[in-house]
């Protein structure tokens, strides 16, 4: 069974801000703005990808080990895919 | 002649970034005067993105406090943007549901469109445009839907005959929904035919959901009318707005000679055009093509109303030129001479009387002319 793979909702309204980025849904009451580990993970998410992927991908940007921001990047996407600015196919 | 300063130079520079053909900017570093200037007119001219563009190139050189206020006025421009982008799929729900189709013009359809991000472009209202016949009905609609329109009419019905738009917006958002019939005020605005743009209309993607926005010759004549006649000075988003689509989109140049030649817009893109190349400092090779013609002399009698004699009402004496018929003419010009009580209270709130707008109207019709016919 292959891993889920997570991508940006296409119902995200959004735009970059310098390094964050600012994010509504359609019908969300507020704009959220996301920094830090969160903007690097929606920057990440430029093409869908698993888990893995994306720990990999910002590990090696980053210049850490993967197992180390495993359980931060693991909880950024719950978090995204509990607002509904990300899906998990 | 006075030489522009630097503040006005690093807004021009500001505006053209990125634009092939720009000339090379200068580095600025301002002083703190320097830089309450040129933030407020970055602010003023909704050019946040292109200044963090900027900043971020290196020849506007920001300290770190600087550029904390720019991101901070960024962040919000941005904001807004976000908000009134929600605020037009709400617009297509509503207008859906009543069958009136409707087509996004300027703002949002051009930020995801024409520019390379659409953070690159603020916008901070909601610009729609509808059949005439359509018009009135969703006037109605908005207002049933907590909408308050911002300005009356002067008579029943004067908008969807002579006018250009309406604002309404609903006071628990304070987004301000534009709702248009044609695209620009007086007589360019009614000498275009805005069906035959809404029959070209493609789509785009926005939040997930396909609306309408013009085609990009439809677009470019859109922003270049609004970049020449939309204001007294012109402003730098909407001439950052021609050039884009001047450099990046597929123009129908064939389509676009028809059009001025039915439409009167010969003037109004060589003037488009001649503000690129002044205000911006551009040279584009598609847009010098715009500043060949010759425009009628008449035309430009009538350019010069929106620029010159704007304040002096004259879009208002202008439009008599484009009213076919004196039956037409004479309900215009009776609607402006005694418009409902509402209207002149709105535009006179002080001394709303008939008196003193036929006072004022008067002075606009009786211009003095020197013994050649010429306005003296």
């Amino acid at each position: 069974m292959s891993a889920p793979e997570f991508r940006r909702s296409e119902r995200v309204l959004w735009r970059r801000t310098g390094a964050d980025v600012v994010v509504a849904l359609p019908d969300s009451a507020e704009v959220q703005r996301l920094s830090g580990g969160a903007s690097a993970v929606w920057w990440a998410l430029e093409e869908p990808g698993t888990a893995k992927a994306l720990v990999d991908d910002l590990a090696t940007s980053f210049g850490v080990a993967s197992d180390t921001l495993e359980p931060e990047v693991s909880a950024c996407l719950d978090e995204l895919v509990s607002f509904g600015l990300v899906e998990r196919s | 002649m006075t030489e522009p300063g630097a503040v006005w130079c690093a807004m021009s520079d500001i505006a053209a970034f990125g634009l092939p053909g720009a000339r090379l900017p200068e580095a600025f570093a301002p002083e703190p005067r320097e830089w309450e200037a040129l933030r407020a007119g970055i602010l003023g001219q909704r050019v946040t993105g292109l200044a963090v563009a900027s900043a971020d190139d290196g020849w506007l050189k920001l300290d770190d406090e600087q550029r904390a206020e720019l991101l901070a006025d960024h962040r919000d421009a941005m904001t807004w943007s976000l908000y009134v982008e929600q605020k037009l799929l709400h617009l297509a729900d509503l207008f859906d549901e009543a069958g009136i189709r409707f087509v996004v013009l300027k703002g949002a359809s051009v930020a995801h469109t024409a520019y390379s991000e659409p953070c690159l472009r603020s916008f901070a209202d909601a610009d729609v445009l509808v059949r005439s016949r359509d018009y009135e009905p969703a006037c109605a609609l908005l207002d049933a839907n907590g909408h308050i329109r911002q300005r009356p009419e002067p008579r029943p019905h004067f908008e969807v005959r002579f006018g250009k738009a309406s604002v309404h917006k609903d006071p628990t958002e304070g987004i301000e929904v534009d709702l248009h019939r044609t695209l620009v005020l007086g007589p360019f605005g009614l000498w275009i035919d805005p069906e035959e743009l809404m029959a070209r209309a493609v789509l785009f993607t926005l939040g997930g959901r396909r609306l309408l926005r013009l085609d990009d010759t439809g677009m470019f004549a859109n922003v270049a009318m609004h970049a020449a006649l939309g204001f007294e000075t012109p402003r730098l988003a909407p001439l950052r707005d021609v050039a884009e689509l001047a450099t990046g989109a597929e123009l129908d140049e064939r389509l676009l000679r028809y059009w001025c030649n039915r439409w009167h817009l010969t003037g109004v893109l060589r003037n488009a055009a001649r503000q690129v190349r002044e205000r911006l400092g551009v040279n584009i090779p598609r847009m010098e093509e715009f500043e060949r013609p010759t425009v009628p002399d008449r035309d430009e009698r009538l350019l010069d109303a929106y620029s010159t004699r704007r304040r002096a009402g004259g879009t208002a004496v202008a439009t008599l030129a484009a009213i076919p018929g004196m039956r037409a003419k004479a309900a215009y010009v009776l609607a402006l001479a005694v418009p409902r009580r509402e209207f002149l209270r709105s535009r006179m709130p002080l001394r709303a009387t008939y008196a003193m707008r036929w006072r004022r109207g008067l002075k606009r019709v009786l211009v003095p002319v020197d013994r050649e016919g010429n306005e003296a």
